[in-house]
């Protein structure tokens, strides 16, 4: 009977336990209550970006090939305006320097040569310029002298001896000419025939020789037609058309006696002066005045030249010197390119090549960036944007590098929206979505413990924004994972949390339905429903 | 008669005993494969019975819910110009891998849902805001994965498909069929953890316009191309088939409780029928006293309900144990105390069938045969 007794309590022991899994399990009032407080409650926008300098990245490149020399900087390090950051080898640039500078001095020695030489070429031609107009000038005035002058005694007595020496002259003339007619005609002589049979006997009497003998058969045949051609043109005499041009010069000779001793005759009887034309007087007057002018002119004209070297040959050798000093002036200026300079004051966040290494040109060496202002350029989803983002709300910046601390930022642009494109290399960003991308400056801290992480931040760094869109103060508020949700209609669900009544003697929990307000990571406002010090604890699984 | 059939029963306790420690185990199992079966069942269709919406739209030639084909992006904008649709809401159901603390991955379900219409968010959360789940990366963790993830709760992180993702919201008890952990999330998310396109969508839920026909509207939308339409129940019925027919796991665990049901009716069967024999005399005494066959038979029916009661309520017990240790494991015992109630039946039935062979027995016994010595 016991047994059976023992059994049966056994079967419902059990049969409550079924039943208490199944009816109901209250919430686990063992876990100790959290009691409502109040707190500052913010609400935020988060976005997750990138730090970024002020500005874009600027990369540094040699505009030449060469080989890097030296690299003075280095990633993370600092650089201010105009401090050499890089040099490239130069010693090709050097040696078109010096060699440029030899060609300098060498157009400028051939500018000087030829300034010097043309000066004295030219002055000696101008010089001859100027006395052959000054001649022509005289001989101009003696012209217009001769015509207004009556002619002198003197002048004609002259001018008779002159028409007598002429005729003598014409007469000696005929003499000779006559005595070459006679000459010619009077050829072949006897004894030129005699001398040129004699030649053509001794050629004979050689070349019956050579016959005999044999040698020297050619040279005698030869000379021995020589001999037979010349004896032939002795015989003949001078030939018809030499016998004319005789008689034609004896004629020229008797006509220029005669024109000579007319003129004799002219000259001792002479004719009354005759009145000199005013169309003469004004033709030499007009030449003497054009030679005048000239002589003028080319008085001018080297007086000029000796003041002005700048003929052309001088330009070019000008020129030549300035392109001389032109492309010394580009060389020296390209040689500056052999070293690189920073544009601004910035942050080295790149270092591309090593000493030694060979560049091709336009390869970057350096990326810097103006790192004076430290902004953070972050993606927040695009329903944030719909009057909530606004310039100069407040945002906290966290990174895995600062580990809890965070730093204080301020939104100073919200720029476009569109779609992800900031953090699309790193595979653990989330995808798709529309976005928009805000900017925000740190704020340099007062705090020292933050001054380290602010001193940290590098540009590329990965953070993580919250923009504070509202907060309040004061406000009765309750962990999230304290709050439980039931399905509501129209898709609005109701929350609740599991309320504690301290005073009852069995802490079970009830649940109490509550009006939320704004919420962060962490805590969710209660506008109404829980009162300050209220207990609550975790609603529990049901897990069906 | 039931005080006659009760002192039989004290009189041997440990044969009793022994008699509903197997007529338990039998119902116990038979309950535990009835629960796992309707659980089976509500898992396999889940999401489409607790999603909002009259009508589904889905890729066409699509056997499997849980694994579907991508419908063109045009579709929704089509299914929204249909003619009685109120509004059409997209859904995404995507797999993925969540990353562990040690580097392993567990393969999670994502369900994403349009945050701002909220249709086919959970429906059951137990934390956070189903608001939040349009944030990027944000997404739910369901209380029976919880373990299976690192006991992850509210702000944890951790990555899925490779992309970051941070728990918003903590869901109680939404599992999938297949055991996975179920995650809730929005579309963006859903496409940004299983790596589709920007406009990849499953399946289109549908609202009807007060009064629209629910047949003309699919009739319409079974118009558009390469698409299927379904009714809410008519989809959900679909999801099961192919779970618990295709697969051959209803009919497996169907079997397994009709053994259960099978093996409690030999067990108690064979105990009732000893217990018969041994009484046999006592039996054919009370006949010939003058006892009916029908109050013979009642007492050992008695015996057999009285066995059936507490049989059942051990059987509650393992049910009770067995929903703790498997549902923590993330398997549904779908069965409730009513339910559990009202199978008490079932135990009577099957203890007074088990007792159908010893009332054969008695009631073929003469009482002359008490007397032959």
């Amino acid at each position: 009977m016991v047994k059976a007794i023992v059994w049966f309590l056994v079967f419902v022991l059990i049969g409550c336990g079924a039943a208490y899994f199944f009816i109901w399990s209250p919430p686990d009032a063992g876990e100790l209550p959290h009691p409502v407080q109040l707190k500052t409650i913010w609400r935020t926008a988060h976005g997750a970006g990138l730090i970024e300098g002020y500005g874009a990245v600027t990369r540094l490149k040699f505009p030449f090939a060469g080989i890097v020399d030296e690299i003075e900087a280095k990633e993370g390090g600092t650089v201010k305006l105009n401090d050499t950051v890089a040099k490239l080898n130069s010693t090709e640039a050097d040696d078109h320097i010096a060699l440029e500078e030899i060609a300098l001095k060498e157009a400028k020695a051939k500018r000087d040569a030829i300034t010097a030489r043309k000066n004295a070429e030219l002055s000696e031609k101008k010089e001859a310029e100027l006395k052959r107009a000054h001649t022509d000038t005289l001989e101009a005035e003696r012209n217009l002298s001769k015509l207004k002058t009556p002619e002198k005694v003197k002048d004609r007595q002259d001018r008779q001896e002159d028409a007598k020496l002429a005729l003598e002259h014409a007469q000696r003339a005929l003499a000779l000419a006559e005595a070459e007619e006679k000459q010619l005609l009077s050829h072949p002589t006897p004894l030129e025939l005699e001398a040129a049979d004699a030649r053509l006997n001794l050629a004979k009497t050689r070349n019956d020789e050579a016959k005999k003998s044999g040698q020297g058969l050619e040279s005698a045949a030869a000379e021995m037609r020589y001999a037979l051609a010349d004896y032939d043109k002795i015989k003949k005499g001078a030939s018809d058309p030499d016998k004319e041009a005789a008689g034609a010069r004896t004629a020229q000779a008797k006509s220029a006696v005669d024109r000579a001793e007319a003129e004799k005759r002219r000259i001792e009887r002479p004719d009354a002066p005759i009145p000199v034309p005013v169309a003469d007087i004004e033709l030499a007057t007009k030449t003497l005045a054009d030679a005048q002018a000239r002589e003028d002119l080319k008085r001018k004209e080297l007086e000029s030249l000796r003041h002005d070297a700048d003929s052309a040959e001088s330009r070019v050798a000008d020129a030549l010197v300035e392109r001389s000093e032109q492309n010394l002036k580009s060389f020296k200026k390209m040689k500056l390119g052999y070293e690189l300079r920073a544009p601004f004051e910035g942050l080295v966040i790149k270092r591309l090549a090593e000493p030694g290494a060979l560049l091709a040109p336009y390869e970057d060496v350096l990326w810097i960036v103006d790192f004076t202002r430290k902004r953070v350029r972050a993606e927040f989803d695009i329903e944030k944007l719909q009057s909530l983002i606004k310039k100069d709300l407040k945002a906290s910046i966290k990174s895995r590098a600062f580990g809890k601390a965070e730093l204080s930022a301020r939104v100073v642009e919200i720029g476009k929206a569109g779609t992800r494109k900031l953090l699309q290399d790193d595979p653990s960003q989330p995808r798709g979505g529309e976005v928009v991308e805000v900017i925000m400056e740190i704020d340099s801290p007062t705090d020292a413990d933050k001054k380290p992480l602010f001193e940290m931040l590098r540009p590329g760094l990965r953070v993580e924004a919250d923009i504070v869109l509202e907060s309040r103060a004061n406000v009765l508020c309750v962990p999230k994972s304290y709050l439980g949700t039931d399905p509501g209609e129209n898709g609005v669900d109701k929350k609740y949390v599991m309320k504690v009544n301290p005073n009852a003697k069995k802490q079970a929990a009830k649940k109490q339905e509550v009006n939320c307000g704004i919420r962060d990571e962490y805590y969710v406002e209660i506008l109404d429903g829980l009162n300050t010090d209220d207990l609550v604890v975790r609603p529990k699984a049901q897990n069906k | 008669m039931i005080s006659l059939a009760f002192q039989i029963i004290l009189h041997q306790p440990v044969r009793f005993a022994a008699a509903l420690l197997g007529v338990s185990v039998a119902a116990g199992l038979a309950f535990i494969q009835l629960g796992l079966y309707i659980g089976f069942k509500e898992n396999a269709s889940i999401i489409v019975d607790h999603s909002d919406g009259d009508l589904w739209v889905c890729a066409q030639h699509q056997e499997n819910f849980d694994f579907p084909k991508l419908l063109a992006p045009r579709t929704l904008d089509v299914v929204r110009s249909t003619r009685g649709v109120k509004s059409a809401h997209p859904m995404l159901i995507v797999f993925s891998h969540w990353k562990l603390k040690n580097g392993e991955e567990k393969t999670v379900q994502i369900v994403g849902f349009d945050t701002e219409t909220k249709v086919g968010r959970p429906w059951c959360l137990l934390r956070g805001f189903s608001e939040d789940l349009g944030d990027p990366g944000t997404v739910t963790v369901d209380t029976t994965a919880q373990r299976k993830l690192d006991n992850s709760d509210l702000n944890s992180m951790t990555e899925i498909g490779q992309v970051q993702a941070r728990i918003v919201g903590v869901t109680d008890g939404i599992r999938s069929f297949q055991g996975n952990p179920m995650l809730f999330t929005g579309l963006d998310n859903a496409r940004s953890f299983g790596h589709l396109p920007s406009d990849a969508i499953h399946y289109v839920i549908v609202e009807l316009e007060p009064g629209a026909s629910s047949a003309d509207v699919l009739s319409s939308l079974r118009g558009i191309d390469y698409t299927e339409a379904y009714t809410s129940a008519d989809f959900s019925t679909k999801a099961q088939d192919y779970w618990l027919n295709s697969t051959g796991a209803g009919p497996a665990l169907g079997m397994a409780a009709l053994m259960g049901l099978i093996v409690g009716v030999v067990v108690a069967g064979q105990v009732l029928y000893t217990s018969t024999l041994e009484h046999l005399k006592e039996y054919g005494t009370l006949k010939a006293m003058g006892a009916s066959n029908m109050q013979v038979t009642g007492v050992i029916m008695a015996q057999a309900v009285a066995g059936a009661i507490p049989a059942h309520i051990i059987a509650g017990g393992f049910l009770w144990v067995a929903g703790k240790f498997i549902g923590g494991a993330g398997i549904h015992l779908s069965i409730n105390f009513n339910e559990y109630c009202a199978a008490v039946g079932l135990t009577v039935l099957v203890c007074v069938l088990a007792s159908l062979l010893s009332v054969w027995k008695v009631m073929s016994v003469e009482p002359a045969e008490v007397f032959k010595g």
